[in-house]
């Protein structure tokens, strides 16, 4: 028989005892941090065109120097930062909340139900999302909302799989018969006994696609399909960059590091949840 | 405290049948009883011997592949020929169940205090801060040691006998008309078990709780039963007062339970 032990603080300590996880955790506290406060950190307005001041090496005035229309690459880069986490952020939210519904009901149904949404599941993997993205965007016009519902709408798969694992186990599990004994609906079997213990994996794998997500977006945003200038995101502050590649690094460097670090963080920080998940 | 007057559940001719994979195996055969306000009627049998399944069936709570016939007559009402909501109500509400073993059989994410106030807020009609109150009185019914406090807790920082009175606590906060415990006490410790049958007793006495009692273990049913219904292989065999039922075996298989028992001077029923 097995207990189950819900200890939140096995996952902080760990926080303490690995030092390259506790850097990824801070790496993501100083981001969020970051984006909420780009507008008072910013040194410039990141939408300042100063052509008199283009393609400036980093200084002492402009740490890391101006693009080709004059503007300060750090201010960009930190407002850069709000798009990157706020698109990866919802359109995770997105991903996670069909994913949760279709694997719930999947998973407690069973039989006919489970075979259909399984099959769906199915289907939409073997999808190419790069077309269907693509095409989304190609009807309705490149924008951050776009891209936001796009990545969610091709990325819950997972999660569905995930949470119908997880309620398969869960509902033969003596505290749902339980309960049900004791009189609790269909809905509230769900929505609080079977959802709310299936949310650790679920929990692992968003934050793995967070870091997938902001990937996609910078990814998109280069190709000049995603966010438009001159707002500043990632991916086309390396787009813009690129015209320049031969005699501006500070245009390539920074933007691509950024994406780098964020996306190595969300995927460490996936993994130490997961190691904690097991552990306990 | 024990009054003979109109029987609170009655159970007729019940019999219950797997149906799955074509082939039918009974279960429960033709086995009626009745259970008397404020009474406990003890359930026996070894394992097999269909006694959960009697439980279970009270409320229709068996798998879909179980056919089920005869009647269950709960205050007068037939629970085998209600409707789908009429018997959500009455799961929990007018029948509550104490299982075997605490340890699994509460919601791990949920703290106790949610757990207690979702039971009373489904099944009375108090809510909110009545419905806190209610939870903190029902922890202090079963013995929980700062109940104000202990409301906030998991159930796996509670030890298992205080797991099993949390679940107590649960049952009868929906103020059930009769309790179903099937086994209360299998999965705790011998001293445990003491003390959470001396919960058990003191709150039937006190509140005139009527129960089924569902065990194999006659020690439990000296202490808390009036009258015994033995089972055997899926059929009632034998049933009367405890104490007659004991002096006096009739059945082999009710002479079979009481040589299984360990002598221990634990002393009746009600002494």
């Amino acid at each position: 028989m097995t207990k189950i032990r819900v200890r939140p603080q096995s996952g902080f300590g760990r926080l303490g005892s690995d030092p390259v996880l506790a850097a990824a955790g801070l790496v993501l506290a100083g981001l969020a941090l970051l984006a909420v406060f780009a507008p008072w950190a910013a040194p410039y307005d990141p939408l300042d065109v100063n052509l008199a001041q283009a393609l400036l090496p980093p200084s002492g005035s402009h740490w890391l120097g101006t693009d080709p229309l004059g503007r300060d690459v750090l201010s960009r880069l930190m407002f850069g930062t709000r798009i990157s986490l706020l698109v990866g952020l919802i359109a995770v939210s997105v991903a996670v909340l069909i994913g949760t519904a279709v694997g719930a009901v999947a998973g407690f149904a069973g039989g006919r139900v489970d075979t259909v949404l399984m099959r769906a599941v199915d289907v939409m993997l073997a999808f190419p999302d790069i077309f269907l993205l693509l095409t989304v965007i190609a009807m309705l016009g490149p924008s951050i909302y776009v891209i936001m519902a796009v990545i969610g709408l091709t990325g819950w798969m997972g999660v569905a799989r995930l949470v119908r694992a997880e309620v398969l186990s869960l509902k033969e599990r003596e505290f749902v018969q339980a309960s049900r004994t004791l009189g609790a609906s269909t809905w509230r079997l769900l929505t609080r006994h079977l959802i709310p213990n299936a949310m650790g994996p679920v929990l692992v794998a968003a934050t793995l696609g967070v870091g997938g997500a902001i990937l996609t977006e910078s990814a998109l945003s280069f190709l000049g399909l995603g966010v438009q200038p001159p707002e500043p995101s990632w991916g086309n502050i390396l787009n813009e960059g690129r015209v320049a590649l031969g005699v501006a690094w500070w245009l390539i460097v920074p933007p691509g590091l950024a994406i780098l670090i964020t996306v190595l963080a969300f995927y460490i920080v996936g993994e130490g949840l997961r190691d904690a998940l097991r552990r306990r | 405290m024990r009054s003979d007057g109109a029987n609170l559940l009655a159970v007729d001719q019940l019999s219950v049948t797997y149906t799955g994979r074509g082939a039918r195996t009974p279960a429960v055969r033709n086995v009626s009883f009745t259970v008397g306000q404020g009474e406990v009627v003890a359930l026996v049998g070894g394992s097999g011997s269909g006694k959960s399944t009697v439980a279970l069936a009270l409320t229709r709570l068996l798998p879909p592949d179980a056919e089920v016939e005869g009647r269950v007559l709960l205050e007068g009402e037939d629970l085998l020929a209600a409707s789908e909501p009429a018997l959500r109500r009455a799961r929990g509400g007018r029948i509550a169940y104490v299982f075997q073993d605490p340890a699994t059989s509460l919601n791990p994410v949920l703290t106790v205090g949610e757990q207690l106030r979702e039971m009373i807020e489904q099944h009375t009609d108090q809510r909110g801060r009545a419905a806190r109150d209610a939870s903190v009185e029902w922890l202090g019914q079963v013995g929980i040691p700062e109940p104000e406090r202990r409301l906030g807790a998991y159930p796996h920082e509670f030890s298992g006998g205080m797991q099993q009175r949390v679940m107590i606590a649960m049952a009868l906060a929906a103020r059930p008309a009769l309790l179903v415990a099937d086994e209360p006490t299998t999965a705790l410790d011998v001293t445990v078990q003491v003390q959470v049958l001396r919960v058990l007793r003191e709150l039937q006495q006190r509140l005139g709780l009527s129960v089924l009692l569902i065990t194999h273990d006659l020690l439990i049913v000296e202490r808390l039963a009036h009258r015994v219904v033995v089972m055997d292989r899926g059929e009632a065999v034998e049933a009367g007062d405890v104490a007659t039922v004991f002096a006096q075996p009739r059945h082999p298989a009710t002479r079979l339970l009481l040589e299984s028992r360990p002598a221990l001077p634990l002393g009746g029923a009600h002494g």
